[in-house]
């Protein structure tokens, strides 16, 4: 049975003049595609930067004066590198005022490939009765201490699975744990083992492996500080410098937020553009509604004389609005989210720093967000020509529009 | 019943004032037939849309049923006519993205009632003989069937009134015969009252009373 | 008997009043025909200048020479034993000339725009930053930064309580003063109201007052400066905090766009750095009575090289003007220091 209503009117007022419909739906689409690319992907920095900072554990990383560089960009990029200073050094950063805890760690380049040996990932050492930093991250809870020779695997090195083995200098070691992902190629790539399993590594490795390996157990590569709660690491990290000679203490805080700083500058640049295109779309939906309404003045008048109230009239207009926008901001959702899927690679590499891709609930509110400021896009500028339709006298309406 | 006392209404065209209605005072009862006849411009048609509450009059009152349509909100009115008016415009009235069933049906998309009214739509389709174009879409149809249509829509809210504004304007002789035949049927079976403008004296010497207007001044004939 | 009595007595008056005139013409004639009631001071002061280079006035003759260091800077601070010499430039670096040698270090980053220094009781260097208003403290023995401490939005001027325990410094557009717990490196109050656009604070040597340089740089530009203060306003010159009720009691005109206090070490007289003179295009060092709490000498600290010898100054962002800000002085030096030049 039909039954004829407003929404069906307006859709067949929206099929009428289709090529109208689609400038109007596409120049919704393109604001709405714009912010919802945009969005994410600042939503995402800003996630991964957070998520990298707290996944550090570490307020500060100390690391020798001349690695700065190195270490920075073994934070952010996530590339292998290897630096060294003397041990000593974590004593010393334990003792400075405002240290609440001190965690070393020792940077190995893994072997070249060799068959069945790991090659080109970073084999870093730590001292589990010190860290912070990797235990208390791993995907399931170890409810037992770390064994020495035992290992844990950064997420991205999925060719392992927990209890299986992975062979390092010729020597098999049993994987017991596997750590959550952080967007942060420095950990996700990385392979944990404690001091003394590596020792033992480069003790056997005279026998077992194809080269001896030369670690620098006297050595760290870095020290991963966590700072006392009433104290800025900022000021700590100025006391370890002060206090200790040769070494850099990088605020990890600071350097997310210089990252943050310049990304944002890029990205904001780019959402003010979409702002702009926002404000032009408004203003192009705006005079098109106008111009319908005019053009439609007689027909506004005739369902007035039929018995269509000021409030029918005005849901009429709004409906085409709303429809025209919702259906520009599902077509520019999907087109930014298949950029967004085709580019990732792109994305992910060009920006060089930690990037992980918003959770579920996160790109529902983003695609919520940015529906919403597509349905508000053209019943803004659908509103005032709502308006003037809905005040028109019946009778003018159809005189003037004869 | 229809009750206008004294009703005036003027227009601002350029600088100068027209008074299209100039004191009008008619009465119609229910179920009548009533014509007006006139010349273009002598305000014919500003009368039919201030009787109808399309309008508001400078001065003077309309009365239809009891109720003073001037006196009530807007929604009200609209309710109002929704439920008691219909017009038939001598221009094509139809909404050209809806077919012939659609437009049909338009006025009972503002409707409380619940009834389906698609049966007595395709009903009034086949009184007005277009049961074969139901699907079609105006562009599809004559000026004829177009009319015709316009005048199915009419009477799809079964309203009390049809307030008719050369209704017959551009139909040939054989289609005004029937559309003619048609609501003196409508007005004979359900008692609707109708109100013709015309210029056709053919037409007006058909119904029950008959007015003549000049100058927005009426006189009966 | 009487009448020997009278000649004798005469006789005497005669001489004693010749003794005098003596003394009298004896005590001017170093002064020529005119007397000169103008202090007479002695040390070496340092004035630092947006020009690259300190401004080093010989405060026995007035003679002027220069150290040449590189950076536009505000800030300037010679160590207690008047061997070296702190600067800290307007792009946050620090720089050390050795006095005695005129060796210079390389600039090394500190913080991000300098404005005011000085020597803390325990030997470190407390320099304020007016971009970020912390205090940066660098440590000259390690030449490394110590720790900074956040004070309020754009701080300059910085000086010690007598007893070291407290530390003040002033916000240059909020025209405040924050105490700051030199042990517990927090603020700990406020001195409201000191100003429109103030500079450096120094204490006096008695530990009493604070004198705070206040520039009142008119708006319409005239002397040349920023331009805080309302057209017709006072002059610029030293407002006077009493440390004890924490309110100002006096205020000293000097005029001349004041940048910069100091004192000398008997308390008797103020000097004041005054950026641009109204008078003539020059700065200059401004003698104050911190008595009379008038001014009793002035020295030229740019025009000797700039007007006399002829050196441009080039039309930067100052205006092609002599642009000075710090002022410190080592009272006990007595010839100009190593690596000054002409």
């Amino acid at each position: 049975m039909i039954k004829i209503t407003l929404f069906h009117i307006a859709n067949q007022n929206i099929r009428r003049k289709i090529f109208r419909s689609l400038a109007i739906a596409v120049s919704v689409a393109v604001v709405a595609g714009t912010l919802f690319s945009i969005t994410t992907i600042m939503d995402s920095v800003e996630t991964s930067l957070r998520r990298g900072t707290e996944r550090l554990g570490a307020d500060i990383m100390v690391v020798p004066a001349n690695a700065e560089m190195k270490a920075k960009t073994a934070l952010l990029a996530g590339d292998p590198s290897t630096f060294y200073m003397d041990k000593r050094i974590e004593d010393k950063v334990r003792q400075t005022e405002g240290v609440k805890k001190a965690a070393s760690q020792l940077f190995l380049q893994s072997s070249e490939y060799e068959c069945c040996d790991v090659a080109d990932m970073l084999l870093i050492g730590f001292d589990p009765n010190n860290d912070f930093t990797i235990i208390p991250w791993l995907t399931k809870r170890l409810n037992r201490p770390l064994e020495d020779n035992e290992a844990i695997m950064g997420r991205a090195l999925t060719a392992y699975a927990v209890g299986s083995n992975v062979r390092f200098y010729g020597t098999d070691i049993p994987i017991a744990g596997m750590l959550e992902e952080t967007g942060m190629k420095f950990i996700d790539n990385s392979v944990f083992m404690p001091f003394k399993g590596l020792r033992k590594i480069a003790e056997d490795s005279a026998t077992r492996g194809k080269e001896t390996v030369d670690i620098p157990l006297d050595k760290v590569s870095t020290v991963l500080v966590q700072v006392n709660p009433e104290i800025t690491a900022a000021r700590v990290a100025i006391f370890i410098e002060h206090e200790i000679e040769g070494v850099k203490a990088i605020v990890s805080e600071q350097v997310i937020a210089s990252v943050r700083k310049q990304l944002f500058i890029l990205l904001r640049s780019i959402l003010s553009i979409s702002i702009v295109l926002w404000i032009m779309a408004m203003l192009l939906i705006g005079v098109v509604f106008s111009m319908i309404v005019n053009e439609r003045q007689r027909e506004i008048g005739l369902l007035r004389a039929m018995g269509a109230k000021k409030g029918n009239i005005f849901k009429l207009v709004m409906t085409e609005a709303s429809v025209l926008s919702l259906a520009g901001g599902i077509i520019g959702i999907s087109a930014g989210g298949l950029f967004l899927y085709i580019f990732k690679g792109f994305i992910r590499s060009s920006l060089d720093i930690p990037y992980l891709w918003p959770s579920a609930a996160q790109f529902s509110l983003l695609i919520s967000f940015c529906l919403f400021l597509s349905f508000i896009t053209g019943t803004l500028a659908a509103l005032y020509p709502a308006i003037r339709s809905m005040r028109m006298e019946p009778y003018e309406a159809i005189r003037r529009g004869e | 019943m229809i009750e206008v006392k004294n009703i005036s209404k003027t227009y601002k065209a350029g600088s100068e004032l027209i008074k299209a209605v100039d004191g009008v005072d008619l009465k119609i009862d229910q179920g009548e037939f009533t014509s007006i006849v006139g010349h273009s411009g002598s305000g014919k048609t500003t009368l039919l849309s201030l009787i109808g509450g399309l309008t508001k009059p400078d001065s003077g009152t309309v009365v239809i049923d009891g109720t003073d349509l001037w006196s009530i909100s807007d929604d009200d009115l609209s309710e109002f006519r929704n439920l008691k008016i219909n017009f038939i415009y001598q221009f094509a009235s139809l909404i050209p993205t809806l077919n012939v069933l659609e437009n049909v049906m338009l006025p009972t998309a503002f409707s409380k009632s619940d009834e389906p009214f698609e049966d007595y739509a395709r009903e009034l389709i086949e009184m007005v003989k277009l049961t074969d174009k139901v699907n079609s879409f105006p562009s599809q149809l004559s000026g004829g069937q177009q009319r015709r249509v316009a005048i199915a829509r009419a009477f799809i809210n079964r309203p009390e009134i049809i307030l008719a504004d050369e209704p017959t304007g551009d139909l040939d002789e054989e289609t005004e015969s029937e559309i003619l035949g048609l609501f003196h049927n409508m007005n004979e079976n359900q008692k609707i009252t109708f109100l013709i403008v015309t210029h056709s004296t053919d037409i007006a010497r058909g119904c029950n009373k008959r007015y003549r207007m000049s100058q927005g001044v009426l006189k009966s004939e | 008997m009487t009448r020997k009595f009278v000649i004798a007595l005469m006789a005497l008056s005669l001489l004693a009043f010749g003794a005098v005139a003596y003394a009298g013409s004896a005590s001017s004639s170093g002064a020529g025909s005119s007397y000169d009631f103008s202090p007479k001071l002695s040390g070496i002061a340092y004035l630092q200048t947006h020009g690259g280079h300190v401004a080093v006035v010989d405060l026995s003759d007035g003679s002027v020479k220069r150290i040449v260091h590189g950076k536009p800077s505000d800030a300037l601070t010679v160590s207690k034993d008047g061997k070296t010499l702190y600067m800290f430039s307007l792009d946050g670096h620090a720089k050390e000339v050795n006095l005695v040698t005129g060796k210079q270090t390389e600039w090394m980053k500190l913080g991000h725009k300098h404005c005011g220094s000085m020597v803390a009781p325990d030997g470190t260097v407390w320099v304020s930053d007016m971009k970020d208003g912390s205090i940066y403290i660098y440590d000259p023995k390690k030449k490394k930064l110590a720790d900074v401490i956040k004070v309020s939005k754009s701080i300059c001027g910085i000086d010690f309580s007598k007893d070291g325990k407290k530390a003040y410094a002033s916000d240059m557009p909020g025209g405040f003063v924050s105490i700051i717990d030199v042990k517990k490196k927090k603020v700990i109050g406020k001195i409201e109201g000191v100003g429109n656009f103030i500079h450096r604070a120094r204490v006096s040597p008695d530990g009493t007052e604070l004198w705070q340089s206040e520039g009142n740089e008119l708006k319409a530009g005239k002397p040349y400066g920023v331009g805080y203060a309302e057209d017709g306003g006072t002059p610029g010159g030293v407002s006077i905090v009493d440390l004890k009720s924490g309110k100002v009691k006096d205020f000293v005109i000097t005029g001349g766009n004041p940048h910069d206090v100091s004192f000398s070490p008997d308390g008797k007289y103020a000097l004041v750095a005054a950026r641009q003179l109204p008078t003539r295009a020059d700065s200059a060092i401004i003698v104050v009575d911190m008595k009379t709490k008038r001014v009793v000498k002035q020295y030229s600290a740019c025009t000797s090289c700039h007007g006399a010898i002829g050196l441009e100054i080039p039309e930067t962002k100052d205006g092609g003007r002599a642009f000075l800000c710090a002022l410190d002085v080592d009272w006990n030096a007595k010839k100009f220091p190593a690596g000054c030049e002409e």
